[in-house]
């Protein structure tokens, strides 16, 4: 999904875009997050093409635990003789899908409750806004670790709970937008036709508030990939034996001083796809703003 | 003959001013009426009032309009938006405001069709096309966006969409104001030979005078919410009986007139 939107700027922005050479460097910002994307997300659907080994297989034969970086094992072996390459390959599975479902479900809750917030104002607006702050008032963190003890924890729940509670930015986004927009002359010029309110909001309004949405949705992705490492490093997330880059990391922290290799790998692939997206999303800001160009140019 | 639209002794507030102060006119199958009046001088509200869709900050305070025996303030809303593009189109003053940015205006077009079941969706292609036709565009038009067209090509899109359905009622808000003459020209002979064929009622709301000169049966002069004056053309336009509509005709520009163009 992303990568399509993320294509169809590049495309429309390097014909369209007068300011060439503003545009080519933005250009380049999204490039290099959208190819580095590309790769995580060909290593995570072609994860047993890719794994050298079964990523569950364990050999607890001393010279199998914890061996370094080699030809064999790329990244070495964790303390139960697992590769931990090809855990990792599938560890990119859980990241990514928990990044993009639990994305994809805020953007469902936010925009459909910021849409009717902005859009019908009064009454309704107040209680969804009122709704909006008491989600903002809860640290998230601590009320996804407690949803997550009390509903078990696994990778669906992780990726339910992170939406769920992630959705109230988007909302205000799109509540503004929506303020602003639902006083245009296309939308009257809709209502006078007899159109529908729901068709007003999504075919007229929403496709006209998306630009922000955009931006915010592509930054959360890193957020929420964020959160799932986390959660796996505290054990409320994936259950070990299944892999994800916060449980790697978390078996890794008690060899640290002497099997870098653990700790090292997994932290570097969270902190590359979370800047992936993040400068993916700062470059789709760049280009959408009008405001930030004019400043700039 | 009985009028298709009446507004009866209509009274609007907005933060507790009248803006429309007890206003009533008559809309005759087959007839052109003008409003006339300088900008807030209610002529805007007044046709939206037709539609029910004033600004939220407005109230109806009294009055009623009805629209084919049926008064609309008292109409379900799903009632009032069945009226709303089907028997009353409107087209608005900017034509560059009033298309959807990020719709092919073609599709921008069937959707008002598609709002009112009017079409099968398999049809709806070569009927949008013949509409477009209607307003003298070409139907190639259809598959682009509202920024590739001129102002001109936009507001006949608008008005293929404000005659979708072939209502029997069109208000046009100065449609032409925002167009350069030339243009301007043509879209009022377009307007004016779709009134003919058609045999549509318009309610053709107006600052100009020359445009009310050339289309308009009856006239209704407008300021500050109140109607001033009502009557046919002629009768207004001959031998205006308010001082407010004497200076507005006055500033009718005339060739040889050496008089200043803003009269006191």
């Amino acid at each position: 999904m992303v990568l399509g939107i993320g294509y169809r700027f590049i495309a429309r922005y390097s014909i369209l875009g007068t300011n060439s050479e503003h545009n080519t460097i933005m250009n380049k910002r999204i490039l290099f997050g959208l190819i580095i994307i590309t790769i995580m997300a060909l290593v995570a659907i072609l994860a047993p093409f890719v794994a050298t080994y079964d990523p569950l297989e364990m050999d607890l034969s001393p010279e199998a635990r914890l061996q370094a970086p080699s030809a064999q094992h790329l990244f070495g072996t964790d303390n139960l003789g697992r590769d931990v390459f090809s855990r990792m390959v599938y560890g990119t599975r859980i990241s990514l899908s928990v990044g993009f479902i639990a994305v994809f479900i805020s953007l469902i809750v936010g925009v459909f409750l910021g849409g009717v917030s902005g859009y019908y104002g009064g009454k309704v607006d107040s209680g969804i806004m009122r709704l909006v702050e008491v989600m903002y008032c809860f640290p998230t963190f601590f009320l996804i670790m407690m949803v997550i003890t009390f509903l078990g924890p696994n990778i669906v729940n992780v990726m339910v709970v992170i939406g769920f509670t992630s959705w109230a930015g988007l909302c205000r986004l799109v509540r503004a937008e929506f303020l602003s927009l639902r006083e245009r002359d296309f939308v009257h010029s809709a209502k006078v036709q007899g159109v529908s309110d729901m068709r007003v909001i999504f075919r007229h309004i929403l496709p006209n508030a998306m630009a922000p949405v955009y931006v915010s949705a592509t930054l959360s992705v890193g957020g929420a990939i964020l959160v799932e490492s986390a959660l796996s490093f505290l054990g409320l997330g994936v259950q070990i034996p299944t892999a994800s880059w916060g449980n790697i990391l978390t078996a890794g922290k008690n060899y640290i001083d002497f099997a870098w290799w653990l700790t090292l790998f997994p932290g570097m692939a969270i902190l590359i796809t979370v800047l992936s997206f993040n400068m993916i999303g700062e470059g789709l800001r760049e280009v959408l703003d009008p405001k930030l160009k004019e400043r700039k140019g | 003959m009985e009028p298709i639209l009446i507004i009866n002794n209509l009274i609007v507030t907005i933060a507790g001013r009248r803006v429309i102060d007890d206003v009533s006119l008559e809309l005759y199958p087959g007839r052109v009426t003008a409003i006339v009046g300088e900008s807030g001088s209610g002529k805007t509200l007044t046709a939206l009032s037709v539609l029910d869709l004033l600004p939220e900050t407005a109230k109806v305070v009294s009055g009623e309009v009805i629209f084919d025996g049926k008064d609309v303030f008292k109409l379900r809303e799903d009632e009032k938006r069945k009226i709303r593009g089907f028997d009353i189109g409107m087209v608005f003053q900017e034509p560059f405001t009033a298309l959807n940015p990020v719709m092919k205006v073609g599709d921008q077009v069937g959707e008002v069709l598609l709002a009112h079941n009017i079409i099968k969706k398999k049809e709806l292609k070569p009927k949008v096309r013949e509409l477009f036709e209607q307003v003298k565009l070409s139907p190639n038009v259809a598959d682009s966006y509202p920024h590739e067209l001129s102002g001109g090509m936009r507001q006949r899109a608008v008005i293929a969409m404000a005659m979708a359905c072939d209502p029997r009622v069109l208000i046009l808000d100065e449609p032409t104001t925002a167009l350069d003459v030339s243009i301007q020209e043509e879209v009022l002979a377009l307007v004016s030979s779709i009134q003919k064929k058609n045999n549509l009622s318009i309610l053709f709301i107006t600052h100009d005078f020359s445009i009310v000169n050339m289309l308009a049966n009856e006239v209704c002069v407008m300021k500050e919410g109140i109607i001033v004056e009502k009557g046919s053309r002629e009768d207004v336009l001959r031998s205006p009986q308010n001082e407010y509509t004497k200076k507005l005709i006055d500033c009718i520009p005339r060739i040889g007139d050496k008089r200043d163009r803003l009269p006191g």
